[in-house]
């Protein structure tokens, strides 16, 4: 391409891509024209624009990878500390191990030394080899290799140094040193000690197996490689999350437990269980499972389905086996010692020994020749088994789904950032809340002693922890945030913040410290002030985020402007809804430029965008962008996608505040009708499409149906929520307001004042949710007839009028002229109605939502006796009415009527018919004695 | 280190335009990156770029042990993100000749060797596509290479080059774009 072309083909690539799609498209016309022969490749090129950067990474970041694994033995003869390199031992998966010596002392002192090297690039490795040496350190027992030192490399690499055991695996040396059963099983037992005393540490070790047990020449049984121990605690969040997916290639599949190889949560009963593998071993030479299947998936049937042969048959058919005496030790081995491995080796995990502890003892009473607590399994059990049996392949199904929940809620929480996903980022919380308190109850025996520990205090446990760790800044400040960050998770924001901020501290007194991971705590430290309230920090620390952003990625880069969409959700939380539309405005723009259109955020950010447009009351865009959104995510997250389906519910709220209830109903039912489809009944996010859904049908006159959508939601608030939560609280207030529509008012009495009850608890009685509670409570009470009491609710509720969605408030107001007015307060009445129409008719001169204003006004000044106005706010009622061009819904027939009011007071011949048309729309649904129906 | 003052002269006849003295340099960096390569790439960081500026930086330290002027500092990364790239592209090269050669036989089931044997030649394919690009336009392709090659941030390259921040983006967003479309149109 000669440098004239390539001068052209820049200069068109600068404007093309600048360009949105439609004027691109002229422009691209002209360009055709004008140059033919470059037309083409302008057209590759803006293709190859709108594509991820991750073509271009991708193969740099996987040489690197590949390059660091290929020359990690730089490491022979350095020192590191006091420590010098020898020889490779080995590369576990945790990282190189090498044999070292002291080299600082006169006798050489020789230890096992292990690095976390550069082949370890899964992103939790570093918190597993942390884990690990925190497990190690934790541990001192006789039996177990001890933690000697640890530190880092020159290189900033954490190693460990642990004792060196100069043994054999705890089988061969058995065999080679043909040891007797009695003798095997006191070997055997010291390993138990060592077990439990873990265990007793919290800490399940997960990968019982000979090589891990060494004896060294003292005879004493060591218990090594804590490699994919679980500690339960703190950092062990990621690492074990990760583990659940790598558990079965980390652990040896032989020596795995049911549970394990079914991805169920492990315990010290999966210890307990690998334990009795490994005496099975020990005492008849061979696996419990037959071992010449080389498959996987044959191992891990036989070990969720096969029960295995009593160890006294299988050393008879092993023949002499590795035994001194095979027919010694089959009778021997009849009757206590079956029942006793048998039952380490359960299926079940509660039918196994509770303890390593309590396996040892078992094994001391047989060796003392008291009678063990071991039974061969009764004939009811059996069968009961059988029965247990034929379930695991549903049990396997079961997990699956469980997962694939996990997995829905883990993304729909990361991706959906628009507000209504509030919901699901608690959910997404409360799963890993109960996540770690499972994996705390399923591994603790002790808890049931008073013991248990939280979730969330095994996490300040953890920060301590880390806080008091001697290690490289950079390090202790991405413990830190990891653990804020799972804190933040937790819903535990005002926890998270302090370590957070600490974490910030700690980077910023790094001159060299990592820029990114600085990125990445501001903006979790914004998110967390967002979520407590903290609007003004929050907005600081964005801003803060936006500017390192912008020097890290340039100005035009899609984090750059998701920033900027977050700094709008701040200020539409702090209701500076205008700000927010400005700065959200800017964050599309910038996407669009950089051709980020349809990536997950940019669509979010437009998702956002409408929902302030909604709230500022300005419905047109606002349903033009939810509109675009939906279909925007139909198309690239799936018809299916969570995300989508929030949207569509969105796009519904809006299309209700316009009148287009028939189109609105459609869309919600297609959301919960493909969300049954994806996500298990009951599921949290239907709390919101319910909430929808009664609106709807409420607007529509379906109060059945409302009452039913309703209900739902309240159920499922209160099943995933629990009865005082403002996820409750909200369903329960809307039904209220349904008992109050249907004129049941003790009963909506009663749901009212449960709503405040929580919300007074909860977010307070001066919160923005109280208020909005007291705006319908004062709707029902003018129903009621109770004007005093409506006044005073409405005055309490205005205080905050400008944090309210514009269309709450002007509904407010316009209750509260209603209620002035029929109290007898016409002049408040007359004032506060000439206040409020302006903004109401800037915003709503054509939506249905402005009806209860002009109705208020048209009733009040008919009672006053200006029928001029009274009459000419009719005729706006019936204009507007007109034009929603959708049947005539209950709430427009009730302004109706007001009109018919108006004219037959001034005795105007068209009152009949208006009046008949609000009686044919109330009648049928309120009955003749209603006093709504004319 | 004695040579310390040695690599510091090397470095400023080279920047004064003596290819000769880059000749020389170019080893001592290849070299000390090397080394510093393994552990560097270890530092994991989910979800971002690697960012091999730390390396280049500590690799910079270790090599330059007296103060030098910014200007010579960005003389340095453009040498070392070359250094980086000729150090990647050439394991990777070896590796692909390794499979060619003895291995050809072995069929590889694992999945993650597969993607990671794809990799490798994406990477030569890159470089390739690379110099491709700097025939046609040398500075996109130099800027190209500080960015993914040097791990330079966005404000490091404006302060390197000295470019203006849009002007900057605009050299960056076309050569990404020629690249991705020379990756996916060969």
């Amino acid at each position: 391409m000669s440098t004239t072309d390539w001068t052209i083909l820049e200069r068109a690539f600068e404007e093309a891509s600048s360009l949105d799609n439609e004027q691109r498209e002229a422009f691209l016309a002209d360009f055709t024209k004008s140059h033919p022969d470059l037309v083409s490749k302008l057209t590759d090129l803006l293709r190859a624009d709108a594509q991820q950067d991750d073509s271009l990474e991708a193969p740099i970041r996987a040489a690197a990878d590949s390059y660091a694994e290929a020359t990690d033995d730089i490491w022979i003869g350095r020192t590191l500390g006091v420590w010098r390199i020898d020889e490779r031992i080995a590369a576990g998966g945790m990282g190189a191990v090498f044999l070292a010596h002291r080299s600082d002392s006169e006798y050489a002192q020789k230890a096992a030394l292990k690095i976390m090297t550069g082949q370890l690039l899964a992103p939790d490795a570093i918190s597993r080899f942390r884990a690990e040496r925190q497990i190690l350190a934790s541990l001192q027992h006789p039996n177990i290799a001890s933690l000697i030192d640890g530190g880092s490399t020159d290189e900033q690499l954490p190693f460990i140094v642990m004792e060196y055991i100069d043994g054999r695996p705890i089988d061969s040396y058995c065999d080679i040193e043909q040891l007797e059963i009695r003798e095997r099983l006191r070997l055997f037992q010291k390993v138990c000690d060592a077990l439990d005393y873990a265990h007793r540490n919290l800490v399940v070790h997960r990968d019982i197996k000979p090589s891990n047990i060494l004896v060294d020449v003292s005879g004493e049984p060591k218990l090594l490689d804590f490699g994919i121990a679980k500690l339960l605690d703190a950092g062990s969040y990621d690492m074990t999350q990760a583990l659940t997916r790598a558990d079965a290639r980390a652990m040896t599949l032989s020596y795995a437990s049911p549970e394990h190889v079914l991805g169920q949560p492990v315990s010290i009963a999966s210890d307990v269980y690998s334990l009795g593998v490994l005496l099975y071993r020990l005492l008849t030479g061979r696996s419990p499972y037959d071992e010449s299947e080389d498959s996987q998936r044959s191992i891990e049937s036989a070990i969720l389905e096969t029960d295995p042969e009593r160890p006294s048959a299988a050393v008879t058919r092993e023949g002499t086996g590795r035994l001194p005496s095979a027919a010694r030790a089959q009778r021997m081995l009849v009757g206590d010692l079956d029942n006793i491995v048998l039952k380490a080796l359960q299926k079940e995990p509660e039918r196994r020994y509770a303890t390593a502890a309590a396996l040892r003892e078992d094994i001391e009473r047989y060796l003392t020749d008291r009678p063990v607590a071991a039974r061969p399994a009764s004939l009811v059990y059996k069968a009961r088994k059988f029965a247990r049996r034929n379930l695991l392949a549903l049990a396997g199904s079961v997990v699956f789904a469980v997962t694939v929940i996990a997995l829905v809620v883990f993304y729909t929480g990361k991706l959906s950032l628009e507000r209504d996903a509030a919901q699901m980022q608690a959910e997404r919380s409360n799963e890993i809340a109960r996540f770690l308190t499972s994996l705390f109850d399923s591994a603790s025996p002790y808890n049931a002693k008073g013991q248990q520990v939280t979730a969330v205090e095994l996490l300040e446990q953890g920060f301590e922890r880390i806080e008091s760790l001697e290690v490289r800044p950079a390090l202790q400040a991405s413990l830190m945030q990891n653990i804020g960050n799972n804190m933040t998770a937790l819903g535990q924001q005002r926890r998270a913040i302090p370590m957070l901020e600490r974490a910030l501290e700690i980077l910023e007194q790094q001159p060299q410290a990592d820029q990114y991971v600085l990125l990445d705590v501001l903006d979790i430290l914004s998110e967390a002030h967002r979520q407590v309230g903290a609007y003004d920090e929050a907005l600081a620390y964005r801003e803060e985020a936006v500017s390192l952003a912008t020097s890290l990625y340039g100005p035009n880069h899609e984090r750059v402007a998701f920033l900027m969409m977050r700094i709008g959700v701040t200020l539409f939380d702090m209701r500076r809804v205008d700000e927010a539309l400005d700065i959200e405005a800017q964050a599309l723009v910038k996407l669009d430029r950089i051709g980020q259109r349809e990536t997950p955020s940019a669509i979010d950010a437009r998702g956002n965008y409408a929902n302030s447009l909604q709230y500022a009351g300005r419905l047109a865009e606002a349903i033009t962008t939810h509109r675009e959104t939906v279909s925007l995510s139909e198309r690239v997250d799936g018809e299916l996608a969570p995300n989508t389906l929030i949207r569509m519910a969105n796009l519904a709220g809006t299309l209700v505040q316009v009148g287009k209830l028939r189109e609105a109903d459609a869309l919600i039912d297609t959301a919960l009708e493909r969300g049954a489809r994806v996500w298990p009944a009951g599921y949290d996010q239907f709390v919101y499409f319910y909430y929808q859904k009664c609106q709807i049908a409420r607007r529509l006159g379906d109060f059945e149906e409302a009452i039913a959508a309703c209900t739902e939601a309240i159920e499922i608030a209160k099943n995933n929520f629990g009865d005082q939560s403002l996820f409750y609280a909200r369903p329960v207030r809307d039904l209220a307001a349904l008992r109050g529509h249907l004129r049941e008012f003790e009963s909506a009495a009663r749901l009212y004042d449960q709503a405040e009850a929580i919300v007074e608890a909860g977010a307070g009685a001066d919160s923005l949710t109280m208020r909005i509670i007291y705006v319908r409570r004062a709707e029902t009470l003018l129903g009621a007839g109770d004007y005093a009491r409506a006044e005073s609710l409405l005055r309490e509720a205005l205080v905050q009028k400008d944090r309210m969605a514009s269309n709450t408030a002007m509904f407010a107001e316009a209750l509260l002229v209603d209620a002035l007015s029929k109290s007898g307060k016409t002049d408040d009445a007359t004032v506060l109605f000439d206040e409020i129409l302006p903004s109401a008719e800037a915003r709503y001169r054509d939506y249905p939502a402005i009806l209860p204003v002009l109705s208020a006004g048209t009733a009040h000044f008919r009672a006053v006796g200006d029928f001029d106005r009274a009459l000419a706010l009719g005729e706006q009622i019936e204009q507007l009415i007109a034009g929603i061009g959708e049947p005539m819904s209950w709430s427009s027939a009730i302004a109706f009527s007001e009109y018919g009011l108006v004219l037959e007071e001034i005795g105007d011949a068209k009152a009949q018919s208006v009046l008949e048309t609000s009686r044919e729309v109330l009648l049928p649904l309120f009955g003749s004695d209603d006093p709504r129906v004319p | 280190m004695g040579e310390d003052k040695d690599i510091t002269q090397l470095l400023n006849r080279w920047i004064d335009g003596d290819t000769e003295a880059g000749d020389a340099l170019a080893p001592l960096v290849y070299d000390e990156l090397r080394h510093r390569a393994g552990r560097a790439f270890a530092r994991e960081r989910p979800g971002h770029t690697l960012q091999p500026t730390a390396l280049v930086n500590e690799a910079f330290a270790a090599l330059v042990r007296v103060d030098i002027t910014w200007q010579d500092r960005a003389h340095f990364f453009a040498l070392a993100a070359r250094m980086m790239r000729r150090l990647l592209v050439n394991h990777a090269s070896a590796k692909l000749a390794d499979k060619r050669g003895g291995n050809a036989q072995r069929v590889t089931l694992d999945p993650a060797a597969v993607s990671s044997a794809d990799q490798t030649i994406e990477l030569v394919r890159l470089n390739d596509a690379l110099e491709a690009l700097a025939a046609i336009d040398k500075r996109k392709a130099e800027l190209i290479e500080l960015q993914y090659f040097g791990g330079l941030t966005f404000a490091e390259m404006e302060e390197v080059t000295g470019m203006s921040s849009s002007s900057l983006d605009r050299h960056l967003r076309m050569a990404r774009a020629w690249l991705k479309d020379a990756l996916t149109n060969p």
